[in-house]
């Protein structure tokens, strides 16, 4: 977590910039070039300090009635120049909520939790069924397709970012792909 | 994974079953070539097939036995509702194939999901699981002992994991569709991926031939 080097904490770029349409125009462009260093120490050190968010779809699956877990299934994007790691996630609709993989070996499914998931500076990490998936441990009640649900996702630097998630049937190995809303073009 | 899986561990894979059936049939033939598993759509089928063990379990539709599975195709898939991601997944596939299935040929088959965790399974938890997927999936579950003489038989695996802090355990557990003929014989396997349309394929062809 340590930057080697000095660092401008963002209060400080966010003094300069307040104090910027106070100064005299002959001052304003080495003002300005001053901002754009203090800024681009700000895209360092907030890298760190509030990581790049991610473009998040998805939905969750709706089960079962009484149903004791439910699956759910990102698409993040991470749209950054940096890697963003999610160690964690919450829901207010489940008591708890773990990333999990369901890991084919022998014929045999198993499901291994996922304790840092990675996703790369410009890539994409698609859940599926079958594959990766939030696991959505004991539902507070009953959840309909058509409602929404409401994750937390943690990320490595203590950082959090909340997604809205559909909730709706299907959810077939390979039926996921049409319902993609994350388009190249976003 | 946690170490020290508990309880029950049954570890015949249907592998082995294959490879078994394949030597009997060697030495049935006299040593010559050996009979091959045959691959009907997505499912492999054994070229020697045994008759399932007596057992019984109590499943939505009344006792499931080795008799009651007989004079139709029967697929069984095992597994427990507590799993979010494998089990939903491979009976919405399921149900999709069933309903995709012509009235006569789905009047062949019987499609049964078998829970391996009975403690938290009970009967009327499973009826309403596999009624929501829908196209008539029936659910049994019953003793350790007689779920086990039949994961056995069709070389189904499962195993139970350690319970965590909650008190809730994951069960690790064979992602394959079991088959069972209508002479009440394990006869093949259909392994993941499942995928509906290559499902219901696979089950028109093996339903629309005489039974052997």
């Amino acid at each position: 977590m340590s930057h080697p080097g000095p660092r401008t904490e963002p209060p400080q770029s966010h003094a300069s910039r307040r104090g910027l349409a106070h100064r005299p125009a002959r001052f304003r462009l080495g003002a300005i070039c001053g901002l754009g260093a203090a800024a681009a120490a700000l895209v360092a050190s907030a890298a760190a300090a509030a990581p790049a968010r991610l473009e998040v779809t998805g939905h969750v699956r709706a089960a079962p009635p009484g149903a004791p877990v439910m699956a759910g299934y990102l698409t993040l994007r991470n749209p950054g120049r940096r890697s963003v790691a999610i160690t964690g996630a919450a829901s207010p609709a489940f008591a708890r909520v773990e990333v999990h993989r369901t890991v084919m070996r022998d014929g045999v499914a198993r499901m291994e939790p996922v304790q840092r998931l990675e996703v790369p500076a410009g890539g994409t990490v698609r859940m599926a069924p079958g594959g990766m998936h939030l696991m959505l441990i004991r539902p507070r009640r009953a959840l309909r397709p058509g409602e929404t649900v409401r994750v937390v996702l943690r990320f490595a630097e203590g950082a959090e970012q909340a997604v809205t998630l559909p909730v709706r049937r299907g959810g077939m190995a390979g039926m996921e792909d049409g319902h993609h809303h994350d388009g190249p073009g976003h | 994974m946690r170490p020290g899986a508990r309880s029950t561990q049954l570890a015949a894979a249907a592998l082995v079953a294959l490879a078994a059936g394949a030597v009997a049939g060697w030495l049935l033939h006299g040593g010559g070539r050996p009979p091959q598993p045959e691959r009907v759509g997505a499912a492999l089928l054994l070229p020697q097939r045994a008759p399932l063990p007596a057992f019984r379990l109590a499943g939505t539709s009344g006792p499931v036995t080795a008799d009651g599975l007989k004079g139709r195709w029967s697929v069984l898939f095992f597994g427990y509702t507590h799993c979010p991601d494998i089990c939903p997944t491979t009976l919405a596939a399921l149900a999709a194939a069933l309903d995709a299935l012509p009235p006569q040929a789905r009047g062949r088959v019987r499609a049964l999901f078998v829970s391996v965790d009975p403690r938290r399974d009970s009967r009327a938890r499973l009826a309403d699981y596999v009624a929501y997927f829908g196209a008539g999936i029936e659910a049994a579950t019953g003793d350790t002992d007689q779920i086990e003489r039949l994961a056995r038989a069709v070389g189904a695996y499962y195993a139970l994991e350690e319970p965590g802090p909650d008190g809730g355990y994951l069960v690790n557990h064979s992602a394959s569709l079991f088959l069972v003929d209508p002479a009440g014989r394990f006869a093949g396997v259909i392994s993941p991926p499942l995928e509906a349309k290559a499902l219901a394929g696979t089950l028109a062809r093996l339903t629309g031939g005489a039974a052997p």
